[in-house]
C-alpha cells in the first residue's frame, strides 16, 4: 500500500490524474452550488430574527470553515514535506495557500456584512474575528515568502517550517483573543447564540458547504498541476504532453 | 571574525548543549558589543517610539495610563524586530553559519546561544527601561512592575519566535520587511498577555494568570524555537 | 424581482457579500487560467530540443 501511494507521490505521475480529478469537482462544485443557491435564497424562508440578511450565512460559515481546514491541510503536507522530503507535498501545500487566503478573506467579508445588519456594527474584536483576521496574515505570510525566495526547494522547505510554525500558534491565538475579549468585555456580542434552524436551511448550508469542499479541491488542483509544469519545466516529459505538444509558440 | 569557530574546543562535543549555548552566547556577545552605537540606536528607537504616542493622542493622565502597557509592548515589539534581521545575516554573510552548521556541535543549542545573546542585548535593555518610559505614561507603581516582570517574561519569547523567522528569511531580497509580516502575526499573543497583566492590575484582578501564560509561552518557546530555527538555518544554507 | 433583490430591506448587506464572493472567486479563476497557460507556453518554450517545424494546431497529427 505505501508503495502503491509513493508512486503517486511523483509529480510526473500526478499531473494527469489530477488533471483527470478536477473536473469532476468542479462540476460537482457548480452543481452543488447551484442548488445550495437556489434553496437558500429563493426556497428558504426569511428568518423571524434577522429576516433576510440570515442568508449570507450560507457562504459566511462554508468559507469559515473552509480557510481554518485548508491551513490544517497546508500544515499536514507540509510535514510530509519536511519529514520524507517529498516534493509533491510541498507543491500541494503551495497550491492550497491562495485558496485558503481567498476563504479566510471571503468569511471576513461576509461576516462583516453579516455582523452590520445583525449586531449593528462591520468588526467586532471578537475571538473569532481576529482569528480570522490574524489566519489570513499568516497565509499571506507564507505566499509572501513563497514569493521571495528563487529556489523553490528552499522554498518547499522554508514554507513547510512556517506553516507548521503558524499551526501551533493558531488555537493560541484564538484562545488568547477570546481571553482578552473576556477581560474587557467589550463587545457584548455573543456570536453563539445561533437561531435554530431550519430543516431546509440547514439542507442549503450542507450543500453550500459541499459545494466549497468540492471547488478548493478542483482549485488546489488545477494549481497544482501548474505549479508541476513550472517546477519541472526542461522534463522531457511535460514536451509529450498533448497540451503542450498542441501549442504553437 | 576573530572568535570564529576554530575557536571552539574541539573535544567530544556530542550531546554537549550547555557549553555550545554558553560558546555561542559570548562570541555574540562580544561582536555586539563591539558596536556599542548600534545597541544605542535600538534603545533610543524604542524610547522615541514610545514617547510618540501620547503626542498623537493625548496628554491626559488616566488616557495615558490605559494606552501605556500597550503602547509600550509595540515598541518592544518593534525594537526587536528591527534588530533581527541582523541575528544570523553576518554569519551568514562571512560563511561562519555554514561552519556552525556542519560542525559536531548541537546547532539548536548554537542558534539557542545566538538567541540568547539577542534578548541580552535587546530584550533586556527594554526591560531595564520600562519603568522609568512608564512614568510618562502615567502608571501607578504596581502596573509598573507588572508590566516589566511581564516584559521580562515575554521579550524572550519575542528573540525566540523572531529568531524562526530570521532564520527563514536569511539572504532574501526584502527580507527585513518580510520578517515583519511573518512574525508579527506569531506575536499576537504575547502581546495581548502581555499587555493584558497590566490591565488585569488596573482592574483590580490579579496578574498571575497572564504571568502564568505567558511563562508557559517561553517554556513551550524555549524548548520549541531553538530546533525550528535550526531547521530554517538548514534550509537557508542548502 | 425587486422583492428578490431587496432581500426585505437587507439588499445591500446580502448582495455586497455575495457579490464580492462571485468577484474574488471570479478573479481567482481568471488568474489561475492565465497562469495555466503561462506555464504551458514556457514549458513548450523550455523543450530539450526545440523541434524545428512548428505542427499546426488544426493537425491532427500533432495530437497522436
Amino acid at each position: 500500500m505505501a508503495a502503491h501511494w509513493f508512486l503517486y507521490a511523483s509529480p510526473a505521475s500526478f499531473y494527469p490524474i489530477a488533471g483527470r480529478m478536477a473536473p469532476w469537482f468542479a462540476a460537482a462544485a457548480a452543481a452543488l452550488a447551484l442548488v445550495g443557491l437556489w434553496i437558500g435564497l429563493v426556497v428558504a424562508p426569511t428568518d423571524a430574527q434577522q429576516g433576510d440578511a440570515y442568508r449570507i450565512i450560507f457562504i459566511h460559515v462554508p468559507a469559515a470553515w473552509m480557510s481554518m481546514f485548508i491551513y490544517l491541510v497546508m500544515a499536514f503536507w507540509s510535514a510530509l514535506a519536511l519529514g520524507y522530503n517529498t516534493r509533491l507535498s510541498a507543491m500541494m501545500a503551495q497550491a492550497l495557500a491562495p485558496t485558503g487566503a481567498l476563504m479566510t478573506f471571503i468569511a471576513l467579508w461576509t461576516g462583516a456584512f453579516w455582523g452590520r445588519p445583525t449586531w449593528g456594527t462591520y468588526w467586532a474584536w471578537d475571538a473569532r474575528m481576529t482569528s480570522e483576521l490574524i489566519l489570513l496574515f499568516l497565509y499571506l505570510g507564507v505566499i509572501a515568502l513563497r514569493n521571495g525566495i528563487d529556489d523553490p526547494r528552499r522554498a518547499d522547505k522554508a514554507c513547510s517550517v512556517l506553516t507548521l510554525v503558524g499551526a501551533v500558534n493558531v488555537p493560541i491565538i484564538y484562545f488568547s483573543v477570546k481571553w482578552w475579549n473576556t477581560l474587557h468585555q467589550g463587545s457584548t456580542i455573543s456570536m453563539t447564540a445561533a437561531p435554530k434552524m431550519a430543516a431546509i436551511m440547514v439542507t442549503a448550508l450542507g450543500l453550500m458547504t459541499l459545494a466549497t469542499w468540492g471547488y478548493a479541491i478542483a482549485v488546489a488542483l488545477i494549481r497544482v498541476r501548474a505549479i508541476i509544469v513550472e517546477r519541472e519545466r526542461g522534463a522531457s516529459w511535460l514536451s509529450h504532453l498533448p497540451e503542450v505538444r498542441r501549442l504553437v509558440v | 571574525m576573530a572568535a570564529s569557530i576554530e575557536s571552539a574546543p574541539a573535544a567530544s562535543v556530542q550531546g554537549a548543549v550547555l557549553p555550545a549555548v554558553a560558546w555561542a552566547l559570548a562570541r555574540d556577545l562580544k561582536i555586539s558589543l563591539r558596536s556599542k552605537a548600534e545597541l544605542g540606536i535600538q534603545l533610543l528607537f524604542y524610547v522615541i517610539v514610545v514617547t510618540l504616542f501620547p503626542l498623537a493622542t493625548t496628554p491626559e493622565r488616566s488616557l495615558l495610563a490605559a494606552i501605556g502597557p500597550g503602547v509600550l509592548w509595540v515598541a518592544a515589539l518593534l525594537a526587536s524586530l528591527l534588530s533581527l534581521s541582523r541575528l544570523f545575516a553576518a554569519d551568514h554573510a562571512d560563511g561562519t553559519l555554514e561552519q556552525m552548521a556542519l560542525s559536531p556541535w548541537p546547532l539548536p543549542a548554537l542558534v539557542s546561544g545566538k538567541i540568547a545573546a539577542h534578548w541580552l542585548t535587546t530584550g533586556l535593555p527594554i526591560v531595564l527601561l520600562a519603568p522609568l518610559l512608564s512614568a510618562q505614561y502615567a502608571l501607578e507603581r504596581d502596573a509598573m512592575w507588572i508590566l516589566t516582570a511581564a516584559l521580562l517574561i515575554g521579550t524572550p519569547i519575542l528573540s525566540l519566535l523572531g529568531g524562526i523567522g530570521a532564520a527563514l528569511t536569511l539572504g532574501l531580497r526584502g527580507g527585513g520587511t518580510l520578517l515583519a509580516l511573518l512574525v508579527l502575526p506569531l506575536y499576537v499573543p504575547i502581546l495581548i498577555f502581555g499587555a493584558g497583566s497590566v490591565d488585569a492590575v488596573r482592574a483590580g484582578f490579579s496578574a498571575g494568570p497572564h504571568l502564568s501564560l505567558l511563562g508557559a509561552g517561553l517554556l513551550v518557546a524555549l524548548v520549541g524555537a531553538p530546533f525550528a530555527a535550526a531547521a530554517a538555518v538548514r534550509v537557508a544554507l542548502d | 424581482m425587486s422583492i428578490f433583490l431587496s432581500m426585505g430591506g437587507y439588499g445591500w448587506y446580502v448582495w455586497m457579500a455575495y457579490g464580492v464572493t462571485a468577484l474574488v472567486i471570479a478573479v481567482e479563476l481568471l488568474m489561475l487560467r492565465a497562469r495555466r497557460r503561462r506555464t504551458l507556453v514556457e514549458a513548450k518554450l523550455a523543450e530539450p530540443e526545440m523541434p524545428v517545424t512548428t505542427r499546426s494546431s488544426l493537425d491532427p497529427a500533432g495530437m497522436a
